[in-house]
């Protein structure tokens, strides 16, 4: 399955240059909270995640899971947020465009931009979206009323 | 009599999504240009969506009778 994802919209909130470290993390993350310009992407996510799943249970061996093991082992995906769409990353993205001269992450706040990332899925079968490009993009409305 | 005209739920899903994330967005405290963008986009959804034409290539020309975006689009909006 393509796992490739390219998604535009606003940054909500960025960690980028100064990546998070969260109570319970083995190491500090860049994280990037997206809200998608096209609120499809927030099925078309849906719809990719669930193929995934599918995908990584059937890739797996069998073992038997009581009911009580099977309910307790699922963990909860980590990519919609509400309206926004969750980035997180362990390596630094590359910022590129207009964005390469930036150096602070208010800075990214607000900004219209591409992100290109990736689906994955853990091992305990649940997803969460890296990225590793963060560019400046044109909003397709932008000068309708000039 | 059928017509093809309206929104199906899947558009007002969609509007739904926009309508919650441009108030998100105002509440974070975007520039009135941006929000203004949003609305417009919504708007040009909305209204290409009741009439069954998909989003403009260019939206920036959003009558009727310009090319839609994708036909995928449209026809997955269908189902």
């Amino acid at each position: 399955m393509k796992t490739l994802t390219r998604i535009q919209g606003y940054v909500m909130n960025a960690n980028v240059f100064e990546p998070h470290w969260k109570w319970g993390d083995e190491a500090p993350k860049y994280e990037l909270y997206l809200t998608p310009y096209d609120s499809y992407e927030f099925y078309t996510l849906e719809d990719r995640i669930e193929q995934l799943k599918q995908e990584h249970k059937y890739s797996k061996p069998q073992s038997f899971l009581t009911l009580e093991s099977a309910a307790t082992s699922t963990l909860t995906d980590r990519i919609i947020y509400g309206t926004q769409i969750k980035f997180e990353s362990l390596l630094a993205p590359k910022l590129e465009g207009n964005l390469s001269d930036l150096t602070h992450d208010h800075e990214l706040q607000y900004k219209f931009v591409q992100v290109v990332g990736h689906l994955q899925i853990q091992d305990l079968g649940n997803c969460f979206l890296s990225f590793h490009i963060v560019e400046s993009a044109v909003h397709p409305a932008e000068g309708f009323d000039a | 009599m059928a017509s093809n005209q309206g929104l199906t739920p899947k558009d007002y899903n969609w509007i739904n999504s926009k309508c919650c994330s441009i108030a998100t967005m105002e509440k974070y405290g975007f520039s009135d240009r941006d929000l203004r963008n949003e609305l417009y986009v919504l708007g040009v959804f909305a209204f290409r969506h009741f009439h069954n034409v998909g989003m403009p290539t260019d939206l920036l020309h959003p009558s009727l009778i310009d090319q839609t975006e994708s036909q995928e689009m449209v026809a997955s909006n269908q189902t």
